[in-house]
């Protein structure tokens, strides 16, 4: 009764990778304002450990930006910012599933939009044959990589909010495979993202049934590692979506007490941290039960 | 531990519940204790399965469990091992047999060794339809399950995964096609490789974790899969045909070992029996939505749905009613469930 049905509705824990997304999104949206004012309410999103507040302020950014859109709709900058806005904000805070897939429809849209106008050739993706989209991904150059990202993340989130949906799961190869191409070109980016990403695809199957998680644990461990132990989210994610699957509980308290250990307050990453702290706990809450 | 007896732990039994509804309760609970009154034993029944943590089927099963801790006031207590960390089937009945296990979510395929009927439904070309499955299974579940209670499982329920069909790179309509491919089946799989020998297919092995590369790579180049695996695994960016025949009814089950269960009392088997019913009933109807979602998306995404002949289609069958007559004389399957399955979908 198990077997293949339903599986990708694990895809859950990705949300707090795409909060990522968020909080670099910001920065740039409002560094694109070019104001100190802008620069300094970037830093205070991102620095920000009160999640609450982010939370409610943003749809403000949301509807800003859309203002923005709409003056410069062929903006490739703005609609990736918008992008990543959106499906963050919607993957983080609305638990909704009609809202949630409205608005991760909204920023897949957006995403394939900026990678059109800011990618050689890049205004089918989703529907071009699969053999084709990954010659067209072998043809991509390191400086493409920002887009590149922003639009596997939207569509990862997009796939999540549509885990009921196996026209939307069938289109989760190709995200693999702009992860996998992202980390031949720059496997640091957003502190090894890119990795991040791929280690929960290869844990979302159990091995019997193809999953990987070898290769989930040395894509988790690289993660880690490119983010010198800052980014404290990669650790929470390779505990809840790894250690758990493999029921290695030693593994899974140490990732854990080392996140709690921590300091959260890094430059850009606070908010995050502080995100990843809370998940921390809950998972340790619920260790008894579940090892 | 080396018997079938259930975990028994002096936990939270005839506590837990009650405190749950209200100080009240817990004070009479307190009362009992002081009084001398010992505390109860609570079963742990320790259940695996390859459902993944988060999986809809996980999320059923964990509902199901905390309402049976909660109406059996903390008696009855599931502890689960998701994602295959037990290992396959044969790991599982092994465990179970050894009472390091008192239970566990399996394939049909899995538990022909325990009770070979219940492969009934598997047999391959019987179903021309979802509809006729359906007629059978109304007919022919409650015989299934009281089978596999008489060889030791209690089962609350059949749930479908749906029907596997062949997928291939190049169109394969008739018989003598499919000969010509190179055809997976799952490592060990012994009674997989037997049913695509009877079609006079020689198949190759791989495990699952190979079969994309395989297909990439042109060491195998078609598949027999239910169209939800075909697309959770990503094995339909590699094939371009789908053969419109349903090859084989796939299925699995939750069983519990009959002798830690009949250690339960009474009402408490009434309780987990309903409990855990419900939730298979969820799961089936859950995935019959699934196998009809991606039987659509595999047609939306280009795959080219073949649709045999008449005369195609009757060679198929006939391949396929040579098989099952002969796993009916070895014994494999009984006669009479045979017919009674011909006659529930209605054919000869």
């Amino acid at each position: 009764m198990t077997t293949h049905s339903s599986i990708y509705r694990r895809l859950g824990p990705i949300v707090f990778g795409a909060l990522l997304g968020t909080v670099s999104g910001c920065a740039s949206l409002l560094g694109s304002l070019t104001s100190s004012m802008a620069d300094d309410l970037g830093t205070a999103i991102l620095d920000n450990p009160d999640v609450e507040t982010v939370r409610d302020g943003a749809p403000a950014y949301l509807i800003l930006i859309d203002g923005l859109l709409a003056r410069s709709p062929h903006n490739s900058d703005l609609l990736r910012q918008a992008a990543t806005l959106n499906s963050a904000y919607a993957t983080a805070f609305v638990d909704a599933p009609e809202r949630s897939r409205m608005l991760q429809g909204k920023a897949l849209q957006l995403a394939e939009r900026a990678a059109c106008e800011g990618l050689h050739d890049a205004c089918t993706l989703r529907t071009r044959p699969f053999a084709e989209f990954e010659s067209w991904l072998t043809r991509r150059k390191a400086r493409d990589v920002p887009l590149l990202y922003d639009l596997g993340s939207s569509w990862a989130s997009w796939i999540q909010a549509n885990s009921d949906d196996y026209a939307a799961i069938a289109e989760l190869a190709r995200v693999k495979a702009l992860m996998t191409r992202i980390i031949e070109l720059d496997e640091g980016y957003e502190n090894g993202g890119a990795h991040l990403y791929m280690g929960v695809f290869e844990t979302i199957l159990p091995p019997a049934l193809g999953g990987r998680p070898e290769v989930a644990r040395a894509h988790f461990e690289r993660a880690v590692a490119l983010s010198g132990g800052r980014q404290l989210m990669t650790k929470v994610m390779f505990a809840e979506q790894y250690a758990r699957l493999v029921f290695d509980r030693e593994l899974h308290d140490r990732l854990l007490h080392e996140v709690l250990a921590a300091d959260p307050a890094q430059p850009g990453l606070t908010l995050i941290n502080t995100v990843a702290q809370r998940r921390a706990r809950t998972l340790l809450e619920s260790a008894d039960d579940y090892f | 531990m080396t018997t079938s007896e259930p975990d028994y732990r002096r936990r939270r039994c005839g506590v837990a519940g009650p405190a749950r509804r209200g100080r009240r309760f817990a004070l009479l609970a307190g009362l009992l204790l002081l009084a001398g009154a010992p505390l109860c034993a609570a079963a742990v029944l320790k259940v695996a399965t390859l459902a993944t943590e988060g999986s809809v089927e996980m999320k059923r099963l964990r509902e199901a469990a905390g309402a049976i801790d909660e109406r059996t006031q903390g008696r009855v207590q599931f502890k689960f091992y998701p994602g295959g960390v037990m290992g396959d089937d044969q790991a599982v009945l092994r465990k179970i047999r050894l009472g390091q296990l008192q239970g566990a979510v399996l394939t049909a395929g899995g538990l022909t060794q325990v009770y070979s009927d219940i492969q009934l439904y598997n047999l391959p070309l019987e179903f021309s339809d979802l509809a006729a499955v359906d007629r059978a299974r109304a007919a022919l579940d409650p015989l299934l399950l009281a089978g596999l209670e008489e060889h030791g499982f209690v089962a609350f329920g059949i749930a479908e995964v749906g029907f596997a069909y062949a997928m291939s790179k190049a169109p394969v309509f008739s018989v003598a096609e499919a000969q010509t491919q190179k055809v997976w089946v799952p490592e060990g799989d012994l009674g997989a490789a037997r049913a695509l020998q009877s079609f006079g297919i020689s198949p190759i092995p791989l495990s699952i974790a190979d079969v994309l590369s395989g297909l990439q790579t042109g060491l195998i180049n078609g598949v027999a899969v239910p169209p939800v695996g075909a697309i959770a695994l990503q094995w339909h960016t590699q094939l371009q045909n789908v053969l419109d025949l349903p090859l084989l009814y796939v299925y699995g089950l939750m069983v519990i070992s009959t002798r830690p269960f009949e250690r339960l009392s009474d009402p408490d088997q009434a309780v987990v029996r309903e409990e855990l019913a419900a939730s298979v009933r969820d799961v089936n109807a859950r995935n019959r939505a699934d196998h009809e979602s991606a039987v659509a998306a595999l047609k939306s995404l280009g795959l080219t749905w073949n649709e045999p002949s008449p005369e195609q289609v009757a060679e198929w069958r006939g391949y396929a009613r040579r098989a099952s007559a002969q796993l009916i004389e070895d014994g494999f399957v009984s006669a009479d469930l045979y017919q009674a399955l011909r006659a529930a979908v209605g054919g000869d």
